[in-house]
């Protein structure tokens, strides 16, 4: 950035002396874009990864010729999934750097607190990966706060009507004890009520986040007599919970559906032959699934950047930094309160499918995929994937 | 459902196994608070390293070889042991017989560095170890199953607790352990080398945590900052049985074991509060510890 000044500085001034427009400063200066996602920390793998993502959508658009004509230029800060930091981090970049948009968080409470610096200073934010419903409820939403990432209703309510297809007339489950967990809970719950008023939920057992040894649950588990178990154990502490089921037979005995990424490439690569085959689990991306061109675009710029395949992560980065392209685009202004109205109801044409940023509460209606983990059969490479695999819409199932 | 033999067997089991990996922990923390009168607060931080360093092997340059885990505890007894030796040469021996607020803070700076030292070496990552191929899978032990691996661990923590009971009742070095925690300058003058009894002991204490961190992380799984809820519980099961008792720490581990284990099923929501509750009751009873000697200073 340092280096491109001087240069700007003296375009502008070749461009007033020979009398050009007006115009060849404001073409010149690049649109900033403010992104806060923790690079260190316990967070830093989704962060790292969704920085990665953003980068290489960043990078389509400067190869394209900008955006309105414009470059745009990534200021990235380290949000370290610490609210506080991300305070003082987006405030530094919209007041010091004067930037026109904030992207980022990973934990709820980190987007809570970028949402609050946005409400004030009137900057766009767009949140690509915190879950919380309520970044976007009654209480909190305001002009400028958006989310381009599903939601914990959709995850859990998605979960729950494969519970119904599969028949589940009893079910138990294992949630973490925090609001993730609860969230999940709640909204599964709800809709399982809802579309198998019959089903039973038997057991709940709700180890703490910080759990690393799931055994006593495990056996309160086996203890019980259910068809199925839902699971809100995330692939970050899903290995140490595997291997201590595994040990005791567990994912033979119940079928077992789980939110929380399991799905994940980058995480299927990782756990290899430790992961349960026959579960089912969810990702927001999976790079064999759908060949559509827009999957395909992102698939080659992402390898371009980063040399090998990209992991669900990667896609948030993306996803979000495309909502604001193309509001951009449709609003013909990168003023905060044009591009909220451009975002409102705007409809993208997403890896995943048409993507559309509801007006009513400022969500999109991002499903997720969900497969049986199952596998390989794709030659060449030999972690486990989802298979079958299918994309359940949000539309229905986010509120 | 704990009416069910085969639940009431695995409850059971579980909180053995809990108890025996805390217990391999709790043990170097006792020596060494018996003998150095050091309260070290970085011991289950040499606990998490011990589990790096075996990943390291096991994971990281010997994957798919089988007995790499043995290996990793092995390096893992090793490289804290000589951590140990330049620690307890270089800085810890400046603080025996200080106040106590002294060993605190310079143990709890070896937290901190302990901690950025894994951060930067291993990254913030969640990691885990395969359990090894022959303690895959649960065993048939008639009224129930249950996971060979965390049998195993119950055999160590036994095995551990006979070991060291036997080395200091029926060593000379021993001997002089038991010396040395009455009367250091008695000891002295008698012409031991106290200073070597001590680092001996620093030495034994940490490499037992590194090789138990080992064994453990074979079961569970490593990240920074893994060892803030275990040095609490460990300190717990030190406090319920006894500064310095060995046995104290034994009976103390099972306990928290089984609180841990039975608490879960029975009363999910009181669980730690149990734990916490358990050990102000000894604490008002007998402070000393169940197993502790009333003298202790």
């Amino acid at each position: 950035m340092m280096n491109t000044l001087p240069k700007s500085a003296a375009i502008a001034v070749a461009a007033a002396l020979v009398g050009g427009a007006p115009g060849a400063i404001a073409q010149e200066e690049p649109i900033k874009v403010g992104v806060l996602l923790p690079t260190t920390g316990g967070c830093a793998t989704a962060g790292t990864r969704a920085l990665e993502g953003h980068n290489a959508y960043v990078n389509m658009i400067n190869e394209r010729g900008g955006l309105l004509g414009r470059q745009v230029e990534t200021i990235h800060r380290d949000s370290q999934c610490n609210p506080a930091v991300a305070t003082a981090a987006a405030r530094d970049l919209v007041t010091k750097d004067g930037v026109s948009f904030l992207i980022g968080g990973v934990s709820s409470s980190e987007a809570l607190a970028i949402s609050e610096v946005a409400e004030q200073q009137k900057v766009i934010y767009m949140a690509g990966i915190p879950k919380t419903v309520q970044l976007t409820n009654e209480e909190n939403i305001h002009p400028y706060v958006f989310r381009a990432a599903d939601n914990t209703n959709s995850e859990g309510k998605s979960a729950a009507i494969l519970a119904d297809r599969l028949g589940w007339d009893t079910v138990c489950t294992i949630l973490l004890d925090y609001s993730y967990g609860h969230d999940l809970g709640k909204a599964f719950q709800e809709h399982l009520a809802q579309i198998r008023p019959d089903a039973e939920i038997v057991t709940q057992v709700w180890p703490a986040a910080s759990t690393d040894d799931y055994t006593p649950f495990i056996t309160q588990l086996l203890g019980s007599e259910c068809d199925g178990v839902f699971s809100g154990v995330w692939a970050g502490v899903f290995p140490n919970f595997a291997k201590q089921a595994s040990a005791f037979g567990f994912f033979d005995r119940f079928q077992f559906v789980s939110a929380g990424a399991l799905g994940s490439t980058k995480f299927l690569e990782a756990m290899d032959d430790e992961m349960p085959l026959g579960i089912w689990g969810n990702s927001v991306e999976v790079f064999y699934y759908p060949q559509n061109e827009a999957h395909k675009a992102y698939l080659e710029e992402i390898e371009k950047l980063i040399g090998e395949r990209p992991d669900g992560f990667h896609a948030t980065g993306w996803v979000a930094m495309q909502f604001i392209d193309e509001a951009v685009q449709k609003a013909g202004s990168v003023e905060a309160d044009d591009v909220s109205d451009a975002l409102k109801g705007l409809t993208i044409d997403a890896m995943v499918g048409p993507l559309t940023m509801r007006a009513s509460d400022q969500q999109a209606n991002r499903g997720t995929f969900w497969g049986q983990i199952s596998a390989s059969n794709m030659e060449g490479y030999d972690a486990p994937l989802m298979n079958p695999v299918e994309y359940i819409p949000a539309d229905d199932i986010m509120d | 459902m704990l009416s069910n033999p085969m639940f009431l067997a695995m409850a059971v089991l579980n909180g053995l196994s809990i108890a025996m990996v805390l217990f391999i922990i709790a043990a170097g923390l006792t020596l060494i608070l018996g003998v150095l009168r050091i309260l070290n607060f970085a011991h289950a931080a040499f606990f998490m390293l011990g589990g790096y360093v075996a990943w390291q092997v096991a994971e990281g340059w010997l994957e798919d070889v089988p007995g790499a885990l043995w290996l990793g505890a092995i390096a893992a007894g090793l490289v804290l042991a000589v951590l140990a030796a330049i620690i307890e040469r270089t800085m810890l021996r400046h603080l025996y017989g200080r106040e106590e607020y002294y060993q605190l803070l310079f143990t709890f700076a070896l937290v901190l560095l302990l901690n950025d030292a894994v951060k930067a070496i291993w990254g913030t990552d969640i990691l885990t170890i395969s359990h090894p191929d022959m303690l895959r899978g649960a065993a048939d032990l008639g009224i129930t199953f249950y996971p060979r691996y965390r049998l195993f661990l119950c055999v160590v923590g036994v095995v551990v607790a006979v070991a060291l009971w036997l080395l200091v009742t029926k060593t000379r070095w021993g001997r002089t352990v038991r010396a040395a925690r009455m009367d250091r300058e008695m000891l002295s003058t008698l012409g031991v080398d106290v200073a070597k009894v001590y680092a001996s002991v620093f030495i034994l204490g940490v490499a037992l945590a590194g090789v138990g961190g080992a064994l453990a992380a074979a079961d569970r799984s490593l990240y920074p900052g893994m060892d803030a809820d275990i040095i609490v519980r460990t300190f717990i099961i030190v406090i319920i049985g006894g500064l310095g008792s060995l046995w104290g720490a034994f009976l103390g581990a099972l306990i928290l074991g089984m609180i841990t284990s039975f608490g879960t099923v029975l009363v999910p929501e009181f669980e730690l509060v149990l734990i916490y509750l358990l050990m102000i009751a000894v604490l008002l009873v007998r402070p000393w510890g169940l197993l502790g000697k009333e003298d202790v200073k």
